[in-house]
């Protein structure tokens, strides 16, 4: 055998090592700062100096205006900026600006470049302003992005552009690779796309888009609408959202934060700060002496040219602070001689969608607050004097972390300033900024054009607006805030961490003669954590005692999360009913069907029944060896919530039909059910209608929250139908001396014809009409609206079914699949409505297996900060998910349905929690199930 | 400032000069430097015209030699997911599990290598002031929560290393050869380029003012081996532990990331193994020989979870 040595073999090494470039010496050729950057982006040349920690992201969104590539992590984990780069996708927010020179450079912007002869918004664009430059045709869609639309593969847009980018590239290279017809697998679409996060959990859809595309059926263009009226703009990265918006002179916010909780600001000297060149102003928010009952609580607002100046000085303002002991958990704040969180009471921040009851307050602990009126508590608690089963369960804290943070962009002029906020209220918002700011409501206008996600958490009153509104007044700049994820993990909400003491007592004859709940709730230094309101309402008519206590922490506000108090409720209850089921050795669904008299659970009993792993409900522990399965059952009821007098203003002239509301559209498709309402309430085809929300000068619209916008909106849209129509066809009538004139769907129909609306618009009939969601023919189940809302007749049912094994080595849990049904009445969007039950199962799911909030014991400062430590489900953990629709109209309630948002969140966190346990035996009783407590139960088991 | 030197000796000129910091892919260099972690200027490779050695994968398997395998520092990890690395799957696998498809499309082997560690302490701007690593002199996750923190108690800092591709390159006794002011030379093997974990000060030993130029595999050719991490999901998660295996004729070599502040070799294990011990005596014994950190305790069946499913992985993997 030769004896060559590995020097030898890597041919050119031993030479080089010789020559002269391996010689140290002086550098030659360096190009010193202010480098200069030559690139192509989508096609046109760009010479621009950067900075030396630019990013890629950075040089496409604030130099060029692109604003298409999204920031939401900032640190390589969700994919929301991926751009390609010569071909290649790659994320931007840790590209370094320096290694796009000599590049093709492809945004979301210039993926249709190639075919569609108008602008794709290259980097000529300018920057500033917000219109939106036009979208392309749908021909000259890459083909994935009509998959996108066509499947419905997204909700809120602002993961779109990044999953567009880099599953165009993965599509290109599957095609040139594969004859027409042959597509990827599940696992191989969500292997490419493990670099994508979607917190709206738009990923059935995704794989659907991506598998068709790849085989070919996108090729061409689909006839028909595409399903969500907002989706081209967002499959092209045309939607603007507020982090977007960008306005001539603008300057950018960074908050100077607490470091800690339980703390006195001491000092704070921003004379480093100040000096740093591009700084604007520094305003201080708190003073020598003030409390700072959490982490991340605002001291300073740092206003500088762009973020980078911003942040840099940001870093240079010094804060002392006097620290004390902090409680961040129940335990701790229960203990005695905990830190008291509120030493002087006063009154405290809330976390609730509904009006707090006052209640006792004993040191960090508030309450009780009894929900149970009515429902025979006294039986309930001799019932479990002799409980069937009895436990303590426990959840985490689970961020709504929605993928755009909670930004807001403020400009004054003169006496009026107009505030675009990523917000679900921009009425709400408008009218607490008005009286915060002692202006008349006619000169504060809010806009949020596209909102990247909400799930709740921007239904409420955030303090930065106020600071940011009012330093854009002080320093006399537009004035632009975007939280980083860091804070919009920390501050920008969660579902409450709770401890739920239940018992569950079920006789002999099958009848729940009992339940007890004891829940205490952590919003941090809020109260509202409320979950016996919610399980008022499942198994009525079975006696309840129902308690919740508020625990005061050294922790940021909680917010309402979709279902709030649903998910940990029904966690505990349903896994309490599930083990009596299991101890008794009789199905999930038996057990309940005699509990359940409203037809709506019968009819998803019935459906249950009928579903392939029926046969398995009553299984526990079949599988031994490493790997075992188990399917989970579990059930949940929510409200019937609607935002009574809510207006909607529909207008036809010559140019369309056009409907508004101050409302919004977080990704639920507020707007597509406000054009399909039009479309069934006139006849005239979506297309014909161009929709408007998100401006708070509209007719009031509903908050979108409480699972109520559709249900509020689409009476109202049928109300207005019915003035504007009997204007138009006076209109016609008059104009064309018709006889016998009847409106009728599509138009008039009269003695010798029938005139469209279309005709009559065209005919120079201009008309507007203002719609009311009115009380439900069967009127509301508590007779007054709280809090901008109204609680109606019926509620709303889910039950889930999930098939999920366990890694028994690895403590893994993966959910192979998931029915999920739901009755709420009727379905008008079933597209939209199944996107957004799907994208609920999912957060369930995250909330099962993955996500946990932690905070540092000691500080109260947040240790999960980034999206790399809070673990958000990916493709591959998405099961496949069919859901089922009990398509049935509910008598008595306008537009026969209710809400669906929140139901499809609450029942799946149990069905998994039940599912783990039918796999192994051991029943998870803490939230998250990660892999140490999997173990761990696991060896409280005798294993086989 | 940045500086964009056009070869590898100018870059380590720049760099031997002071205190700026080498930029590969930069994804962990941008990262740190918005954090705050990162102050000065900037050395980037960008424009370095990397010879073979320093930016490429160099095998010799099918040259009818012991077959061996060369990697540039400036390689991308996705270049590592090829044909030449069959010959060492647990380094293919490991190459291609790691991060997500975009950071390996960016990110290098050096940066892979010699990235800072991901403690949650460590890159939180308000926890950092008294650690090790930002400087200070104490470890706030030894006290506070260190859920995810090392099992095995090797020094002051208990931080996990972050580095994949070196808990790989352990498994198969790989060496480096570093570029410095006096020129190339072969520094000695990986598990020292990382060293045993008890200075807290630094996640690398690599020598002050050096530039990592390429790694060496001269072993494991053509043994069984497997890569594999387990996390909660399934892509792209830090690895709660991360292991390699190799199974070659002198018996079998274990190396553990997510364990303790630098990979580490689980000699005791193999030992173990080599005498007929099942995986979860191996890796209870190797546990036994340590000093164990409480919190992370469930680690110890994890690992012998995984080191399980990666010998009946390796095992399976036909060649
Ligand atoms: C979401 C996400 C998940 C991740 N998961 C994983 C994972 O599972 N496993 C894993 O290993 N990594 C993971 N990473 C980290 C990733 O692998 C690193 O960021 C990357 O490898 C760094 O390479 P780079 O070339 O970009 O390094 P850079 O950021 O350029 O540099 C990193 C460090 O190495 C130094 N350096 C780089 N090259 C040299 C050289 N030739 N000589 C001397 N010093 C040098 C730099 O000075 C710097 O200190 C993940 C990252 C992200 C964003
Ligand atoms: S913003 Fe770049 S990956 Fe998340
Ligand atoms: S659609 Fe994916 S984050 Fe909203």
């Amino acid at each position: 055998m030769p004896t060559l040595s590995r020097r030898d073999l890597f041919r050119g090494t031993a030479a080089v090592g010789a020559s002269a470039l391996l010689k140290p010496g002086v550098a030659r050729a360096t190009a010193p700062s202010a480098a200069n950057l030559v690139t192509q982006v989508n096609g046109e040349r760009v010479d621009t100096p950067i900075g030396d920690h630019e990013t890629a992201l950075e040089l496409v969104r604030e130099r060029l205006g692109l604003t298409g590539s999204k920031e939401a992590c900032g640190h390589g984990a969700c994919g929301a900026c991926t751009m390609l780069v010569d071909g290649v996708p790659q994320v931007s927010c840790i590209q370094p600006a320096s290694h796009l020179h000599g590049k093709q450079v492809v945004t979301i912007e210039g993926l249709h470049h190639a075919t569609d002869p108008r602008p794709a918004g290259g980097p000529g664009h300018p920057p500033h302003g917000i219109a939106p430059p036009p979208s392309p045709s749908l021909e000259a869609l890459h083909p994935l992005q009509r998959a996108f639309l066509a499947e419905d593969a997204l909700q809120c847009g602002y993961c779109t552009p990044g999953f567009v980018v880099e599953a165009s590239a993965f599509h290109d290279a599957w095609r040139g690779a594969h004859p027409v017809g042959e597509g990827p697998t599940r696992a191989e679409v969500a292997a490419a796309l493990s670099g994508h996060l979607c917190r709206c959990g738009a990923y059935e859809g995704i794989f659907r888009a991506v598998q068709g595309s790849c085989k070919g059926d996108f090729d061409a263009v689909i006839p028909g609408e595409p399903p969500r009226i907002d989706g081209l703009e967002k499959v092209t990265g045309h939607a603007r959202y507020t982090v977007d918006v960008s306005l001539p002179g603008m300057k950018e916010a960074v908050f100077v934060r607490s470091p800690c909780g339980g703390a006195k600001v001491a000092q704070i000297d921003d004379s480093a700060a100040r000096k740093v060149p591009g700084v604007h102003g520094i305003l201080h928010l708190a003073d020598s002496g003030a409390t700072l009952r959490h982490a991340g609580q605002p001291i300073a607002i740092v206003v500088a040219d762009d973020r980078t100046t911003a942040r840099t000085a940001a870093r240079l303002v010094r804060v002392s602070v006097n620290r004390g002991p902090v409680a961040c958990d129940i335990a701790s704040a229960l203990a005695p001689g905990a830190p008291l969180v509120y030493p002087n009471r006063g009154k405290t921040e809330i976390s609730s969608e509904m009006t707090v009851i006052p209640t006792a307050w004993n040191l960090n602990e508030r309450g009780p607050l009894r929900t149970d009126i009515g429902l025979a508590p006294g039986r309930a608690q001799r019932a479990v004097e002799a409980p069937s089963v009895d436990g303590v369960w426990t959840t985490q804290a689970q961020c709504h972390t929605a993928l755009e943070p909670h930004a807001c962009v403020a400009q004054w002029e003169g006496e009026s300033v107009t505030v675009w906020a990523s917000t679900q209220m921009v009425v709400g918002l408008a009218e607490e900024l008005a009286d915060r700011l002692r202006l008349p409501a006619s000169q504060v206008r809010v806009l949020a054009p596209y909102v990247g996600g909400a799930f709740g958490a921007k239904a409420a009153w955030d303090a930065h607006v106020g600071f940011v509104v009012d330093a854009a007044r002080q320093l006399d700049v537009p004035l632009r805030y975007v939280p980083d994820r860091h804070e919009e993990l920390l501050l920008g909400g969660y579902r409450p961490p709770q401890e739920l003491k239940v018992a569950v007592a079920v006789n002999a004859a099958g009848e729940l003669d009992g339940v007890r709940m004891e829940v205490r709730g952590d919003s941090g230094v809020a109260v509202g954590a409320n979950v016996g309101g919610i399980m008022r309402l499942r198994y009525p008519g079975a006696p309840k005692f129902l308690s919740d206590y508020d625990v005061l922490t050294h922790a940021p506000a909680a917010r309402p999360f979709r279902g709030p108090g649903g998910p940990p409720g029904y966690f505990a209850l349903e896994g309490a009913i599930d083990q009596i089921a299991a101890d008794r050795g009789v199905s999930p669904i038996s057990i309940r069907r005699p509990w359940d008299r409203e037809p709506a659970f019968r009819r998803l009993y019935d459906w249950a029944e009928g579903l392939p792993e029926a046969g398995r409900y009553a299984e526990v522990g079949r599988d031994t060896g490493r790997f075992r399965d188990g399917v989970g059952v579990a059930t949940a009821a929510w409200y019937h919530f609607v935002a009574p007098g809510i207006e909607v203003l529909l207008k036809a002239d010559s140019s369309g039909f056009h409907v508004s509301t101050a409302s919004q559209d977080m990704g639920n498709g507020t707007r597509t059910t406000l054009a399909q309402a039009v479309e069934d309430a006139l006849g005239v085809p979506r297309a014909r209608v161009s929709v408007r929300v998100g401006d708070s000068r509209d007719v009031p619209g509903p908050m979108s929250a409480g699972s109520r916008t559709t249900v509020s909106v689409r009476p109202a849209v049928f109300d207005a139908a019915r003035e504007l129509t009997a204007a138009m066809l006076d209109f016609a009538v008059s104009t064309w001396g018709l006889t016998e004139a009847v409106v009728a769907p599509g138009g008039v129909q009269h003695a010798t014809g029938f005139a469209t609306w279309a005709s009559i618009v065209d005919a120079g009939g201009s008309f507007s009409a203002v719609g009311r969601r009115r009380v439900d023919p069967a009127g509301w189940a508590i007779p007054l609206a709280i809090g901008g809302s109204a609680i109606g007749k019926h509620s709303s049912a889910a039950l889930q079914v999930s098939l999920v094994r366990v890694d028994t080595w690895l403590g893994r849990v993966q959910v192979l699949k998931v029915w999920a049904g739901f009755a709420v009445g009727r379905v008008h969007s079933p597209v939209i409505a199944r996107s957004q039950a799907i994208g609920g199962v999912i957060q369930s799911l995250g909330y099962a297996l993955h996500e946990e909030r932690r905070l540092d014991a000691k500080t109260g400062a947040l240790l999960t900060h980034t999206l790399e430590d809070y673990h958000l489900p990916g493709m591959a953990e998405s099961p496949e998910i069919d859901v089922h629709f009990d398509d049935v109209p509910i008598p008595g309630v306008a537009a026969e349905g209710i809400g669906l948002s929140e139901v499809t969140t609450c029942g799946g966190g149990a069905s998994i929690a039940n599912a783990i346990f039918r796999a192994t035996g051991w029943r998870p009783m803490a939230l998250p199930a990660r892999p140490d407590r999997v173990l761990a139960g696991l060896k409280t088991r005798v294993t086989v | 400032m940045i500086h964009f030197p056009l070869s590898p000796s100018d870059a380590v000129t720049l760099h031997a000069q002071g205190r700026a910091t080498l930029r590969a892919g930069g994804t962990d260099v941008v990262d740190r430097a918005r954090n705050g972690l990162l102050v000065g200027d900037v050395i980037d490779l960008r424009d370095v015209q990397p010879d073979a050695m320093f930016g490429g994968v160099s095998s010799t398997a099918g040259l009818g030699v012991p077959p061996s395998l060369s990697i540039g520092a400036l390689t991308r990890i996705a270049a590592l997911d090829v044909p030449a690395l069959d010959a060492w799957p647990g380094l293919r696998e490991a190459a291609r599990t790691l991060a997500t498809p975009q950071v390996r499309a960016m990110a290098t082997v050096g940066g892979g290598l010699l990235q800072a560690n991901r403690c949650w302490y460590f890159r939180h701007p308000d926890l950092r002031a008294d650690c090790h690593k930002a400087g200070g002199a104490t470890c706030a996750a030894r006290s506070g929560d260190a859920l995810r923190h090392a099992l095995f108690d090797v020094g002051p800092c208990i931080s996990v290393h972050p580095s994949t591709l070196g808990c790989a390159l352990l498994a198969y006794d790989a060496t480096f050869t570093v570029l410095e002011a006096a020129g190339l030379r072969d520094a000695g093997t990986v598990e020292a380029l990382f060293g045993s974990g008890a200075d807290p000060t630094r996640d690398n030993q690599l020598p002050d003012g050096a530039v990592l130029y390429a790694v060496h595999v001269d072993t494991g050719a053509g043994d069984r081996s497997a890569y594999g991490r387990a996390t909660g999901r399934t892509w792209a998660e830090w690895p709660l532990v991360e292991a390699t295996v190799r199974v070659g004729p002198a018996g079998v070599v274990i190396a553990a990331g997510g364990v303790a502040p630098v990979p580490v070799r689980l000699r005791v294990a193999e030992q173990a193994l080599g005498s007929g011990a099942s995986a979860g005596e191996a890796i209870h014994r190797e546990c036994a020989s340590r000093q164990l950190l409480a919190q992370s305790a469930y680690k110890v069946d994890l690992l012998a979870g995984l080191v399980q499913a990666l010998l009946d992985r390796a095992d399976r993997r036909s060649l």
